[in-house]
């Protein structure tokens, strides 16, 4: 009986999300780069983040991931709060954010990249007397994900000749060998040749929903936040314009007069 | 879960892999064999001098090459270690009245890596050209403590004679000097550069050398992927540090007169100096630096006494043709190329 009723209540209310952010401040001297934005992301969800340049979407995705301190307010993360958190500590957690430019480890091998990646969710970064190419635990999911990112052929490759939609990829597959809970993107198809950017998202989307890890990406590309958000945030001068799901938010006119038709 | 079954391609590669090891390891072999036949085999007290005097400082470069080109990180301090290496041996020989060769090893390496915990601590925050000029710095004053004789240990700039140590409780430190470098010594310093070499090849190869090349290559990355790197960088300064530190105590007991010149940056430039020449990129380079800067030093000196200029220019060529395959790295290109082109014809 007890185990149904809570069942229903899970399905009635949403569970506890994942982060929320309360009322989150950044200023840089005088300037007011975000002015108290409290929302909460879910780890079942994708979440657009749009807004004109300067609208503090940036920031926001820095205060998250603690590439910058907060001047104000409050972040929880899984239950708990992490706003004095160190940066790998939240990544260790299950935060991480990917950048815009692909981060990879250029003199490295595609298969070393990952294999880096799971190693240090592992923590076994200060295993000194054992090989990396004996580890075949790391080796095992190494290959899994290679596969899984369709990255395969370029497993003995080093990374600095790869085209930038694969360097992209490997970009995410590294995220995504950290287990992550949530994901940050920030403009995970910039660069990306138009035909490239559906396959990217579309790749990204479905290990996120495959894997239950919530996503939350930054784009400039009004179709593709159309078409991959089940929920859109609208940013504008560092406040939460709109938050609701995407037809509301794209029909809404206060996004359409501050962001849509402010030329993004 | 697709766990597949090894393909021929892969025990093909398996073999080919193992055979690359083995001609390695024979490689290997052979050569510390060669080497500690050497001696005996020429009688030539110069030539084994020589050898040993190379030995050592291929320990403090391969050493150096853990900072350098593993982790990214150009310090100008390696002098500290080096010199906290030989100051060790002699203070505690003549201060703390201890003979044995491995006790005084032991001990010039930890206390080498407690200075790198120090000097490193100090300076890991910083990048590029400050942490050079911060390790540079720092080790600077560690020199001047030395030469001011600051705690009356290291008799300033006039330094100290060595004695030559026992080795497990036998005596043999009353030999003669060229019959204790010949018959013993540089078969220690020999066993000691092949340790080192194993134990390296090992943990560049582990997880945590594969972290050293995560921050090397990309720090932001490293550290959101988990990595706290300001921890990594310090455990690479002390690992580094320990190992010019070994080269630097086995080298004391060559010279056999200890003065605060060790300290100085210009021993600092040199090994970095060593480093390049052999090429930072490459796992064995630094060991082919220290012999080609050791061995075109006395062939210089043979023949002018401006050495210094044909040292500088033969390091400018090397890293502007070779950059940073240095000479290991571009003879191995070079041997691949002659190879391949013998695969076509």
């Amino acid at each position: 009986m007890s185990t149904k009723k809570t069942e229903s209540t899970k399905q009635d209310t949403p569970t506890e999300p994942i982060l929320r952010t309360e009322d989150v401040r950044k200023e840089f001297g005088n300037l007011v780069a975000v002015d108290g934005v409290s929302l909460e992301f879910y780890d079942d969800e994708i979440v657009g983040i749009i807004g004109p340049n300067g609208a503090g979407k940036t920031t926001y995705t820095n205060l998250i991931s603690g590439a910058l301190s907060l001047t104000g307010g409050r972040i929880v993360f899984d239950g708990d709060d992490i706003s004095d958190l160190r940066k790998y500590k939240r990544v260790r957690r299950g935060l991480v954010r990917s950048f815009q430019i692909p981060q990879i480890y250029d003199e490295l091998t595609v298969f070393e990249n990952v294999q880096s990646s799971v190693i240090s969710r592992n923590e076994k970064n200060n295993r000194l007397f054992t090989l990396t190419s004996r580890d075949t635990d790391s080796i095992d999911e190494t290959e899994r994900l290679l596969e899984m990112f369709n990255l395969e052929t370029h497993a003995d490759e080093h990374t600095e000749h790869l085209p930038h939609g694969v360097r992209k990829i490997l970009d995410v597959a590294m995220s995504f060998a950290l287990r992550p809970k949530l994901m940050v993107l920030d403009e995970p198809t910039s660069g990306v040749g138009s035909r490239e950017k559906n396959a990217v998202m579309e790749t990204i989307t479905d290990a996120a929903i495959d894997r239950n890890i919530g996503l939350i990406f930054i784009e400039h590309d009004m179709e593709l936040i159309r078409n991959y958000s089940d929920r859109i945030v609208a940013l504008h001068e560092g406040r939460v314009l709109a938050d609701d799901d995407p037809s509301t938010v794209m029909n809404s006119e206060e996004v359409n007069q501050f962001i849509l038709e402010g030329g993004v | 879960m697709s766990t597949r079954l090894p393909t021929f391609e892969d025990v093909q590669i398996k073999e080919v892999k193992g055979a690359i090891l083995d001609k390695r390891l024979l490689t290997g072999g052979v050569l510390f064999v060669a080497l500690a036949l050497y001696p005996g085999l020429t009688m030539n007290a110069y030539h084994t001098r020589l050898l040993a005097w190379i030995m050592c400082f291929a320990i403090a470069a391969l050493g150096f090459n853990v900072v350098l080109g593993y982790t990214g990180l150009l310090s100008f301090g390696h002098a500290a270690f080096f010199g906290t290496g030989m100051y060790t041996v002699v203070i505690a020989m003549q201060s703390a009245g201890i003979t044995d060769l491995i006790v005084l090893l032991v001990l010039a390496t930890l206390m080498a890596g407690v200075v790198g915990a120090i000097i490193g601590a100090l300076s890991v925050k910083t990048h590029e050209i400050y942490f050079a000029l911060l390790t540079l710095a720092l080790a600077q004053l560690l020199y001047v403590l030395a030469a001011r004789d600051v705690g009356g240990l290291t008799r300033g700039t006039d330094g100290i004679a060595l004695n030559r140590p026992d080795f497990l409780g036998i005596p043999i430190g009353d030999a003669p000097a060229h019959i204790y470098l010949m018959g013993f010594y540089y078969h220690v310093i020999l066993v000691c550069l092949f340790a080192t070499i194993i134990v390296l090849w090992i943990v560049l190869r582990s997880p945590f050398g594969l972290t050293l090349k995560m921050i090397r290559e990309n720090e932001m990355r490293a550290e959101m992927s988990g990595v706290p790197i300001l921890r990594y960088r310090l455990y690479s300064m002390i690992l580094s540090a320990m190992i010019v530190g070994l080269g630097g105590a086995l080298y004391a007991v060559v010279v056999g007169h200890i003065t605060p010149e060790y300290l100085d940056w210009t021993m600092s430039g040199e090994i970095v100096f060593m480093t390049l020449l052999g090429g930072i990129g490459t796992f064995l380079g630094p060991v082919i630096g220290a012999g080609g800067f050791i061995l075109l030093q006395e062939v210089a000196l043979n023949f002018t006494t401006y050495w210094h200029f044909t040292m500088g220019l033969v390091l400018f060529v090397v890293v502007l043709t070779l950059r940073e395959k240095g000479i290991w790295g571009g003879a191995k290109a070079l041997v691949d190329r002659v190879n391949d082109r013998r695969d076509d014809s």
